[in-house]
């Protein structure tokens, strides 16, 4: 990489934090041309933006990043690059994380694209590509990235609830009223009201219809 | 008659008519010398050299209208045989050609001083001139059977008749009936210096008709065979450029797909800087940066196309130096592409020096690419995808090795790689590679495809090298 290519020198400040929280765009492909343009747009666009000129340099960075939330991210990987395409980075990926992918291609190959969806690509995009078209399907992946990053929120604040916490909260969530479900679990009214009370404290919900909202969106399995 | 006959003045106008044929016949076919042309003429002036002597016998020593004048006479005869077996492409060895004339000289100087007998010595002379005599004839009859010039039966004729003269004189000679001496007054002796004259008049014509005839012969075999060469040279020209363009075809997906890199640069850029400028308050540094980005990408698009270009000008070859790692760059910039894409990887050599050959740097290109292309076929399979082009260059010449980790050849292959036709591939006409030799022969070079240690095969073209010298 050129020098004026490096990656951004203001990682740590504040700037690069505020530009994560929009959305952290990865871009891979051996094309330096190629990179130095998408970077342009995205920076321009306000994302963080960071380039790698193959799959193998991104992954050898990946296992020293801190694993706490910065914001949405995704990866722009071109499908066909020496030493190891998009399709395999796909597959390391899927190991060791669970970043929404967008695939691109210079050709506009039938095959190359069901596979590259069946590898479970976000979307395949094919070169040149328009920009509106990009930042429409990086915004697209960046969501997909922030209510997976939601769910996964969710999901661990689920199971700090003790088992009889969330069996009732299930079953507000389902709709029940209080003295329904102190009958069916055959416990009183008033430890029916202190569970409805930890699992909201617990889950951060101040409403019954926020609580709805997480239990289906974490889709707990009804026992 | 006989009284008013002088076989001397006869024998005297035979030798002057002989120097002046030959001569006129030696400068009429100037244009077209050859080793027999030299020997007909020559052998002329002997005989005539020879028939001088024999006239001044008496006036002159002895030993020169004797022996040196038989001698003559022989070294004549063994020239036009050897002439026309020349042109018959027959020739008699020279160790032959010394044994008959040391053999000749031992025995006519042996009747001639030993033995002293004027009729054994006249006698074997005669003999040995109408067996070679007769064998000039026979070479004329050959001429017109295998080669059809009908002018050789002149030859033919004359030294027939020249034989059978020669024939008559030892029977005369031996019954006595004439003196056995050439310059004998008797009848048979008026034949001789006769036959002399017409064996010159009509034998020299004769061997200029034939020379003639051979001599547009060749001009016609010669111009057939230029005009076959042209057309050839035209022939295998378009082939090598419709191979050209099929190699182009083959690449043409990769080369599509590096062109598309370029647009796809410019296509962003443009529009970011379009955003840019849409929100007002545009850093114009960046869009200057961006602007600098498009005309490099459109430069980069534009060396793409120049490239695919290049390579497929028209037929017509032209000698020029050519840079071989300048040629070997351009080669590999074209199958870049197709190389990313099949994940092999190239390994070029390291440029030290400038090497030069001398050729047509399209066509040689057009080998190389052929040689890289089967390179890059025989690894698609191999989980080692490496190609290692290596220069190695001496004095004369410089060796281009481009070594595969494919699977190399089996024997089968081996035996059958080059022929026209012959192809491994599903999809190929078999003549790249034929074409690819063609073309390195035509440069003087050699193009050859064989196993290498420990795997995959190996090309190896080798080309005559040009040294420049700077000034």
């Amino acid at each position: 990489m050129t020098p004026e290519f490096a990656n951004p020198p203001y990682k740590s400040d504040r700037a690069w934090m505020k530009r994560c929280a929009q959305g952290h765009v990865v871009i891979i492909d051996d094309d330096l041309d190629i990179l130095m343009a998408f970077k342009a747009l995205l920076d321009l666009e306000g994302y963080a933006c960071e380039t790698f000129s193959s799959a193998l340099d991104y992954l050898e960075v990946l296992p020293s990043r801190p694993s706490i939330w910065i914001g949405p991210q995704c990866v722009l990987c071109d499908i066909k690059m020496p030493l190891m395409d998009g399709l395999e980075l796909q597959r390391q990926l899927a190991l060791q994380d669970d970043v929404p992918l967008l695939l691109m291609s210079g050709s506009s190959g039938a095959e190359e694209a069901v596979t590259a969806f069946r590898a479970g690509a976000l979307d395949f995009l094919i070169k040149p590509i328009d920009a509106d078209v990009l930042l429409t399907a990086i915004n697209q992946a960046l969501a997909v990235s922030a209510t997976h990053h939601q769910t996964q929120v969710l999901t661990t604040r689920l199971e700090t609830l003790t088992a009889r916490e969330l069996e009732v909260a299930r079953r507000v969530a389902a709709g029940q009223r209080n003295n329904d479900i102190a009958l069916e679990l055959n416990i009183a009214l008033r430890t029916v009201k202190l569970y409805r009370h930890r699992a909201m404290e617990k889950l951060e919900v101040t409403s019954v219809a926020e609580l709805v909202r997480i239990i289906d969106a974490c889709q707990i399995k009804t026992h | 008659m006989i009284q008013f006959f002088d076989p001397r003045m006869s024998f005297l106008f035979t030798s002057v008519l002989g120097i002046i044929l030959s001569i006129t016949i030696w400068i009429i076919l100037s244009n077209r010398h050859t080793l027999a042309v030299h020997l007909w003429c020559g052998a002329g002036l002997f005989s005539s050299t020879a028939t001088l002597l024999l006239t001044l016998r008496g006036t002159v020593p002895d030993v020169l209208s004797f022996s040196v004048a038989n001698m003559l006479l022989l070294i004549s005869f063994l020239s036009r045989i050897q002439s026309l077996r020349l042109d018959l492409q027959t020739p008699i060895s020279f160790k032959y050609l010394a044994i008959i004339f040391i053999a000749f000289f031992v025995a006519y100087q042996y009747l001639y001083l030993v033995v002293q007998n004027n009729l054994f010595r006249f006698i074997f002379a005669m003999v040995c001139f109408a067996l070679f005599s007769s064998q000039i004839a026979w070479c004329g009859w050959l001429i017109w059977r295998r080669q059809g010039f009908r002018n050789s039966l002149w030859i033919t004729g004359v030294y027939t008749l020249i034989t059978l003269i020669y024939l008559i004189r030892i029977f005369t000679a031996m019954t006595g009936y004439s003196e056995a001496n050439i310059l004998g007054k008797s009848f048979d002796a008026i034949a001789f210096p006769i036959a002399s004259i017409l064996s010159a008049v009509f034998g020299n014509i004769g061997y200029l008709g034939v020379a003639l005839d051979r001599s547009l012969q060749i001009t016609r075999i010669a111009a057939a065979t230029e005009a076959r060469q042209i057309e050839n040279q035209r022939l295998s020209g378009q082939i090598a450029h419709l191979d050209r363009q099929r190699s182009l075809c083959l690449l043409s997906t990769s080369l599509g797909h590096e062109l598309n890199q370029p647009l796809t640069a410019i296509l962003t850029h443009a529009q970011t800087v379009r955003r840019r400028l849409q929100r007002g308050d545009a850093d114009m540094n960046a869009v200057f940066a961006d602007l600098d980005r498009i005309a490099h990408n459109t430069q980069r698009a534009s060396d793409i196309i120049a490239r695919i270009r290049g390579f497929i000008r028209p037929v017509a070859t032209h000698q020029a130096p050519v840079d071989v790692h300048q040629l070997i760059n351009e080669v590999a910039d074209l199958v870049a592409a197709a190389a990313r894409t099949q994940q092999v990887r190239l390994h070029l050599p390291v440029c030290t020096q400038l090497v030069y050959v001398s050729g047509d740097a399209v066509q040689l290109s057009q080998v190389v690419l052929n040689i890289l292309q089967n390179a890059m076929d025989a690894v698609t399979h191999s989980t080692q995808r490496d190609i290692f082009i290596k220069l190695i260059e001496n004095d004369t010449e410089i060796s281009l090795r481009i070594q595969d980790t494919g699977i190399g050849l089996t024997p089968e292959v081996f035996n059958q790689v080059g022929q026209p036709f012959f192809t491994t591939k599903a999809t190929g006409l078999g003549m790249g590679f034929a074409i690819a030799q063609t073309i390195t022969e035509q440069h003087g070079g050699q193009l050859t495809l064989t196993n290498a240690m420990p795997q995959g095969a190996l090309a190896e073209l080798t080309l005559p090298r040009l040294i420049i010298h700077s000034h």
